[in-house]
């Protein structure tokens, strides 16, 4: 029966594939909503801009509702502020503004599905955690010429400087409106919000080396049995603790990481790599000292399948340290104090004088939709609103003097509970401080401007089209390997990081790393002109 | 004689109440710790876990779920309309093919089998059918059948159906045959009156399907008023760690992630109704139905 | 497959009058009431599976599905590019059968039970307290195995600390895990499967139970030749639809219950989630899908062996 019912089947799947291929074979991918079939990636732009080239007047007469999608869940005051937002602009713009919002949980699914199936919408959140060289490649954003850029997004353009538009450059077309928030990033950079309360009872002063926060750690352990020092249940929690005590190696504007292996770019004809045993050395120095913390007791045995990250278990009281980058430590102290400010939070550097990486432009951006039938609007909007102070202030803020006040200093002051809108990817210059900040976070964050270093690496987009198989197998081995090495989950780290480098190895590191490198060359030379 | 037999049965039945006892208490604990933990504050449970026993009892949990009763409300109404309609088509549905199925003399029955079976071992993955459903059918725009629609049909259902049914008697059809019925009258007039306990079984699993799924909402609908139970409940379970390095690495402020207690009372809520129809269905696994009494 | 022409009989041969005459002529209403069906699968499952050839392409949004450049087999390199898919293949086969094996058994043992049982009062009471699990989300049950078995604050050490006795790490030993994951899929599909069997056996005819009572049949003798005899095609059937999906795992069940401890990798990765490890830091539909295809594959082999045997042997219960 096997043979004709497969027939049958063949038959079946045929008429189908022909009535959807004939019915739609420019309806299944993004393009299906323009008439041409060009692929949208394909200088979409051409023919427009031959149209009207010479208007320096913008057509806006007719009205359109454009379609954002965001990532994070939607905010109280989403509903109350966008009819504002929108009265606003549809005074300037003549166009309206709805945002979907994707909320964490779903956002993986959900978002590239929306790229998959060519679904209208305009304007999306885009970044380097959310795939955003994967996306532009795969014909997901639309592209923006700088002509583009200088009509339509003026205060972008002012705000966005040439280098900041070469980090985000994906094949030599620009994809992505980046971020200018000022934020630092780096594995050894993070900083520490520990509890005032705790460092009295233990009869401590201050803690401003890296010795101190081990001796209150210690007295943690001592003291507070209830307690854990910090809680961490993620590999790079761990690694962000331990480089926090190991010495600055292969940090600075040259330095960048590839796949089990370091760059130095400073020479673009004669780049340096470190890996193989000198790599491995220095992983293996860290992964001791992640044994050495866990079995001190620093963090807790359960770290593995801990379900509450970091900063849950601080606020909750059961662990006495939280990490993290300087703006986030600030934003974790404010929360602490509003709501428990008997535990005398506060925010500790133990490294002040540490080189501190600028935040890559790509970690947060916004991009326009493939398909987006309004490109003028949709950049215009955009520039409206992630730059025009009125609305930023009325977005992230609120309504003056109703939700803020506004201090001469240029500084917010919430009235009552701080409004809750703001959208990702708009982490921009003109975001305003709170008063409520952290006393020591503008000394913390002059001293990480003091220390600051734009890494040519951060714009720098890897493209693992080559060796996406092994891509995949190194991440399957890493995800095994990675957690129990970081947090200090085995007796034996010598054998274990052996055979950690045994595996990729095998799984065809060499190969990764020189399609890598060759990447990294041609982006040095690049780079250079 | 009659000694030995209720020596015998008496002995069964208590090792039954043993054994079914046990694993009722071993199912009814975790539920129970779910309960206690959602009257608990959540401090309590991020710094000692659950307990067998309220302590600092706190009804915050319900009051956050309840403070904007009308979503909860919504979602209630959402998920009966959709579980109710779902589960109607789907015994239509399946019992009717299971039906045909297990028709002896419908020769390509087996064929019909495989071409159902077929589907449930290759399926073409997340982006065509989104695809299909978004661009062709339009399930983006009418939420509640972007709801139903998917899952009216389980070649699982049918295939319980079609066992059940092969086992009635065929004398019992066949004498209805020669007085002139057609093949939906029997059907519908014989087969489904003698097959209650298994259409029960598959309208408490169908339900069951549609009240606890999430994903078609989640795919589908962006309306909250169109929100299900399951969906809430989802995103709350499912709204907090990075999900890699790069991400954490990101500088996202993730605004108050939902509680552990907040989890826990969710479930509660979500459970309550569904229970409430179990009983009505109940009859039918433990009364038997006597088919001898159709036959005469 | 060929045609068990063992069994060809007169009225076999009468047959060879055509599909039309067989479907339409013949039986116009049984068509008729199962195309409802035959369409729905069709849109639903046929079409969507045309999408299975993203498994051979370099998929991107502007070309579309059936636009993009074919890769060959180059999407489904990543999964042998180590020897970890062979381990972890087994290592699913293994679940599977494991829990396959523990869920019948647990399943009609209840059912089993509560059919005979008399006190109306617990039936309904113990039955609905076996289907509240079902309910339970992996999420929400991972958490409650973390806090049964947590170093810090779990049940099992307080009571060992109460004791007097040292804590023991169990979350991180990977031999007690197996069982753990066995019984909480028991645990969580128990009411539920039970079900399926009861009303099976509400449908046996009483009839049969009553003569064998006179006959002096004892309990254990109806129910050794009587209820399990008759639960014996049900039974077969599940394992059959079971036996098709033996390589696909329960992600979620896995991933929440072990918290994705890394620790006991060796003996609870499964296909999925070692799907998810290699594409958890790319975006890649055609790898998934090819994934998918190949957990696909190799389940269509075996229900299609298993189902040739079986239809040499019991015809009855077969699947197709």
């Amino acid at each position: 029966m096997s043979k004709k019912l497969t027939l049958v089947l063949i038959s079946v799947l045929l008429i189908a594939s022909l009535l959807v291929g004939c019915g739609g074979s420019n309806v299944d991918g993004p393009g299906n909503t323009e008439p041409t079939p060009e692929p949208a990636t394909a200088e979409p732009t051409d023919p427009e801009e031959t149209e009207e080239p010479t208007e320096s007047d913008i057509d806006i007469s007719e009205f359109v509702e454009l379609k954002m999608v965001m990532v994070g869940p939607e905010l109280d005051d989403y509903e109350r502020i966008i009819e504002l937002v929108n009265a606003k602009l549809k005074e300037d713009v003549n166009a309206s503004l709805t945002v979907e919002f994707l909320d964490w949980g779903e956002f993986a699914t959900k978002y590239p599905l929306k790229f998959a199936s060519g679904e209208e919408f305009d304007l999306c959140y885009t970044s380097n955690w959310s795939f955003y060289g994967d996306q532009a490649g795969k014909g997901g954003f639309l592209e923006l010429t700088m002509e583009d850029i200088e009509k339509y997004m003026p205060r972008i353009n002012e705000n966005v400087t040439a280098d900041m538009w070469d980090g985000v450059k994906v094949d030599g077309k620009i994809f992505m409106i980046p971020q200018t928030g000022l934020q630092f990033t780096g594995d050894h950079n993070n900083k520490f919000v520990i509890r005032g309360d705790l460092l009295e009872k233990y009869g401590m002063s201050e803690i401003k080396t890296a010795d101190d926060l081990i001796e209150y750690w210690d007295n943690v352990v001592e003291h507070d049995p209830d307690m854990v020092p910090i809680a961490i249940n993620q590999s790079w929690w761990g690694w962000w603790v331990i480089s926090s005590f190991r010495p600055v190696k292969w940090v600075g504007e040259n330095y960048g990481a590839g796949p089990f292996n370091v760059y130095e770019i400073s020479d673009p004809d004669n780049i340096k790599i470190i890996d193989g045993d000198e790599w491995w050395a220095d992983r293996l120095e860290g992964f001791k000292m992640a044994r050495e913390f866990q079995q001190k007791g620093y963090w807790s045995k359960d770290a593995l399948t801990l379900q509450d990250d970091n900063g849950v278990m601080f606020e909750n009281g059961v662990s006495a340290t939280a990490v993290r980058q300087i703006t986030m430590c600030n934003e974790m102290y404010e929360k602490i104090n509003a709501t428990k400010p008997e535990w005398k939070p506060m925010i500790v550097d133990i490294h002040p004088d540490r080189p501190a990486p600028y935040y890559p432009v790509t970690g947060d951006g916004m991009a326009l939709h493939a398909t987006t039938k309004h490109k003028e609007r949709s950049m215009m909007v955009l520039d409206l609103i992630s730059y025009d102070q009125e609305y930023y202030d009325l977005i992230y803020y609120g309504v003056k003097d109703e939700d803020y006040t506004l201090n001469d200093d240029g500084s917010f002051t919430s009235i009552g509970a701080p409004v809750n809108v703001g959208f990702r990817g708009m982490n921009n210059k003109v975001a305003r401080m709170s008063t409520t900040v952290a006393p020591n976070y503008k000394e913390i964050l002059d001293n990480q401007v003091k220390n600051g270093f734009h890494p040519k690496f951060n714009n720098f987009i890897y493209n693992n089209k080559n060796i996406e198989a092994i891509a995949a197998a190194i991440s399957s081995i890493e995800e095994k390997y990675a957690p129990i090495l970081q947090m200090g989950f085995t007796d034996d780290v010598e054998g274990m990081t052996e055979q950690f480098r045994k595996e990729v190895e095998a799984a065809g590191l060499k190969e990764y790393q020189d399609d890598f490198t060759a990447q990294v060359i041609e982006f040095a030379k690049r780079y250079k002109d | 004689m009659i000694q030995q037999q209720s020596r015998d049965e008496r002995l069964f039945h208590t090792l039954g109440y043993i054994v079914v006892g046990i694993m009722a208490v071993i199912c009814i604990f975790p539920m129970y710790l779910i309960i206690v933990g959602s009257f608990m504050s959540n401090e309590v449970i991020v710094k000692y876990g659950f307990s067998l026993w309220p302590e600092a009892f706190s009804l915050d949990a319900y009051r956050l779920i309840f403070d904007n009763p009308k979503h909860i409300l919504d979602a209630y109404k959402v998920t009966i309309i959709v579980t109710v309609c779902g589960t109607l088509l789907l015994l239509f549905l399946c019992t009717m093919t299971g039906y045909v199925l297990s028709r002896q003399d419908y020769k390509y029955r087996n064929k019909f089998s495989f071409y159902f079976f077929f589907t449930t071992i290759f399926g073409g993955g997340l982006v065509p059918f989104y695809i299909l459903a978004v661009n062709y059918l339009k399930f983006k725009e009418h939420p509640l059948i972007a709801m139903i629609t998917p899952g009216i049909f389980g070649y699982f259902y049918v295939i319980i159906i079609r066992t059940y049914i092969s086992k009635i008697p065929s004398s019992i059809t066949e004498s209805v045959k020669i007085d002139g019925a057609n093949d939906f009258t029997i059907y519908a007039r014989i087969i489904m009156p003698i097959s209650k306990p298994i259409l029960a079984t598959v309208g408490l699993f169908s339900a069951l399907g549609f009240w606890n799924d999430w994903f078609n909402c989640m795919l589908f609908v962006s309306e909250k008023k169109f929100y299900n139970l399951q969906y809430y409940l989802y995103t709350t379970l499912n709204s907090v760690a990075p999900m890699n390095a790069v991400m954490a690495n990101a500088n996202i402020s993730y605004t108050t992630p939902p509680t552990h207690t907040f989890k826990l009372a969710m479930t509660i809520v979500t459970i309550g109704p569904i229970l409430l129809l179990y009983p009505f269905l109940q009859k039918y696994f433990i009364k038997g139905i006597a088919v001898g009494a159709v036959k005469g | 497959m060929s045609k068990p022409a063992i069994h060809a009989t007169p009225l076999q041969q009468k047959r060879r009058k055509g599909v039309f005459y067989e479907l339409f002529i013949k039986h116009p209403i049984l068509t008729l009431m199962i195309a409802p069906a035959v369409l729905y699968i069709f849109v639903f499952s046929y079409l969507p599976m045309l999408g299975i050839v993203i498994a051979f392409k370099d998929y991107t949004y502007a070309k579309g599905i059936f636009g993009s450049d074919w890769a060959g087999f180059k999407n489904f390199k990543f999964l042998f590019q180590t020897g970890v898919i062979y381990r972890v293949t087994i290592n699913t086969i293994l679940y599977n059968l494991a829990f396959l094996t523990v869920d019948i058994v647990a399943q009609m043992t209840i059912a089993v039970f509560l059919s005979e049982l008399t006190n109306k009062y617990f039936k309904k009471i113990t039955q609905t307290m076996l289907l509240l699990p079902f309910f339970i989300s992996w999420v929400v049950a991972g958490a409650i195995v973390f806090n049964i078995l947590s170093y810090r604050y779990g049940v099992i050490n307080n009571v060992l600390t109460s004791l007097g006795l040292e804590k023991v790490d169990i979350m991180n030993n990977p031999t007690i895990w197996p069982p753990i994951i066995v019984f909480f899929r028991m645990w969580k599909g128990i009411g539920y499967g039970s079900i399926v069997y009861l009303a099976n056996i509400m449908g046996i005819d009483q009839e049969i139970y009553e003569a064998a009572k006179i006959d002096g049949a004892s309990i254990f003798q109806r129910v050794k030749y009587i209820t399990l005899p008759l639960l014996k095609p049900t039974i077969v059937i599940l394992i059959l639809l079971s036996l098709g999906n033996i390589i696909r795992g329960d992600f979620a069940m896995f991933y929440n219950l072990t918290g994705n401890n890394a620790l006991l990798l060796d003996v609870t990765d499964i296909i999925d989630t070692f799907v998810y490890r290699s594409l958890m830091t790319m975006q890649n539909y055609s790898m998934s899908t090819a994934a998918g295809l190949y957990q696909s594959v190799l389940g269509f082999f075996i229900i299609v062996t298993v189902n040739t045997i079986i239809k040499k042997v019991q015809p009855d219960y077969t699947l197709f």
